[in-house]
């Protein structure tokens, strides 16, 4: 039992049960192993069979369950990606949108002009050194009130890509309500990424997102969406949220499928706000919703592979690289964001936030101390809480921003973010782990 | 019979493969970016050429 025991806390074994089903994941190779319910029950209650004990120990003495030498990491990491907030304009007025606390001074532009975007680009290509792969997210406000802008950007990118030999890889963050033909047209002949919020059905849907007169979205939102599955676009994911007030998650994720989406994401609100943030308190309820979703979605994807839900999707089997798992995510060291004026902050979540001024798109980043300091802060191993945390590597960490706004700290873990991770993480490997069953029998 | 059944065999101490190409996508853990989860991405090497990024 010792040599499990201190696995589990060392964060290199972990033990877990659903729907009947009893595991063990093994964060150090990300291979998952099942066991009798009889056996999980044994070691919850502090003891092991012989048997299983002996196998652990082969497994272990077979590189399973044993630390990575997290020791011999390289920061190489360069500024290879951008967020393009074309404006913080946008024709929607969502209560839960964190974008309206961002409001730029009044003094500053808040819509992007082409210059600023050739710059940001140009900026870009400059930092990002011998990676060819530079991915530029625009987004807002609504970017699509601005689409002019959005596409002499791309035409730029994708002029000067032989030049540099770099290949742009675009995506486009939008309410949808302003996607007409020639929109998809054009984002599809560019292979651009679309991202498209809704958040299920329409009264689900007109709980927040609304227009300013308190009217809901849902129609202009789903004549956009439908736009994009009529042309047959396969590169675009819904993105929901769910609150304290709507935390039935389950129903909404269905309800698009039958409607037609093939790609989905639902994401927890992040607030401070009591009424539609969550507690601990609603763990409980939150872990039932992705079991009961784990379950249907296993059930939808015997019938229809293409089906996604993007939270169960993990990759265990051809995910990325130990020394990309050791680094979360890319704030101010891989990522930049760029205001509609062209001044850089750490990510799209800081824009507007004075003291996070990166520098600008002319003079390129200045603030030398913040990039450093995050690029500890994006280190899962420098950070105390991730270091024996079991889904390190799937999860790389938590986001800083949650951490700014919930704790007021960059450095305070958002824990509530973390404990919805790892419920997520825990039903997404189950299904992992019964589509491959499914696979090997077919 | 064994008690302890592979059902997955995870990449991570995958030996054949160039670390650290930081080719792949630059992960964001925000919400509203659809919290791109690193355990989401698919190495670089591995992935087809008309990928999509979120």
């Amino acid at each position: 039992m010792d040599l499990v025991a201190d696995r589990i806390k060392s964060g290199d074994l972990h033990l877990f049960s659903l729907v009947s089903n009893c595991f063990i994941f093994d964060p150090t190779t990300n291979s998952v192993f099942s066991l009798p319910k009889e056996d999980f029950d044994l070691i919850k209650s502090g003891s092991i069979d012989l048997k299983l004990s002996e196998e652990i120990k082969q497994a272990t003495q077979n590189g399973f369950f044993s630390s990575l030498d997290d020791s011999s990491f390289e920061d190489t990491r360069v500024f290879k990606s951008l967020c393009l907030i074309i404006t913080s304009k946008c024709n929607f007025a969502c209560s839960y949108c964190f974008e309206k606390e961002n409001s730029n001074p009044p003094a500053e532009p808040d819509v992007m002009s082409f210059e600023v975007g050739q710059k940001a680009l140009d900026l870009i290509i400059r930092l990002s050194s011998k990676r060819q792969n530079i991915e530029v997210d625009f987004f807002g406000g609504e970017p699509l009130l601005f689409f002019e802008t959005v596409k002499q950007i791309v035409e730029y990118g994708r002029a000067i890509e032989p030049m540099y030999k770099k290949k742009f890889w675009f995506s486009l963050t939008t309410n949808a309500s302003l996607v007409t033909e020639a929109v998809v047209d054009f984002l599809q002949k560019e292979n651009i990424s679309l991202i498209l919020s809704i958040d299920g059905s329409e009264k689900n849907h007109n709980r927040y997102r609304t227009y300013r007169d308190g009217s809901g979205t849902f129609l202009e939102t789903w004549k956009g969406i439908q736009k994009v599955i009529d042309s047959g676009h396969s590169g675009y994911y819904t993105r929901g949220t769910y609150t304290k007030v709507t935390p039935d998650f389950v129903n909404q994720v269905l309800y698009l499928f039958s409607q037609g989406i093939k790609q989905i994401s639902f994401e927890p609100v992040v607030s401070k706000d009591k009424d539609i943030g969550f507690t601990f308190e609603d763990l409980p309820k939150i872990k039932k919703q992705y079991e009961e979703l784990a379950e249907e979605y296993i059930k939808k994807k015997a019938e229809k592979p293409e089906l996604a839900f993007y939270h169960f999707e993990v990759s265990l089997e051809e995910g990325a690289c130990r020394q990309k798992l050791m680094t979360s995510c890319g704030a101010g060291v891989e990522y930049l964001s760029v205001s509609p004026s062209g001044k850089l902050y750490p990510c799209h979540q800081f824009d507007g936030k004075k003291e996070f001024e990166l520098g600008d798109v002319y003079l390129g980043v200045e603030n030398k101390e913040l990039v450093e300091k995050l690029r500890g802060l994006t280190m899962v191993t420098h950070k105390e809480k991730c270091k024996t945390c079991w889904a390190r590597y799937l999860c790389g960490g938590g986001c800083l921003a949650n951490n700014l706004t919930i704790n007021g700290d960059l450095e305070q873990v958002y824990e509530m973010g973390c404990e919805i991770q790892k419920i997520r993480l825990e039903s997404a490997i189950y299904v992992q782990t019964k589509l491959k069953e499914l696979e090997n029998h077919r | 019979m064994k008690k302890l059944n592979l059902i997955i065999k995870g990449n991570l101490k995958e030996e054949k493969r160039i670390e650290n190409c930081r080719e792949c996508q630059t992960p964001c853990k925000s919400a509203c970016k659809t919290s791109c989860t690193i355990g989401n991405q698919t190495c670089d090497q591995k992935k087809k050429k008309n990928r999509w990024i979120w």
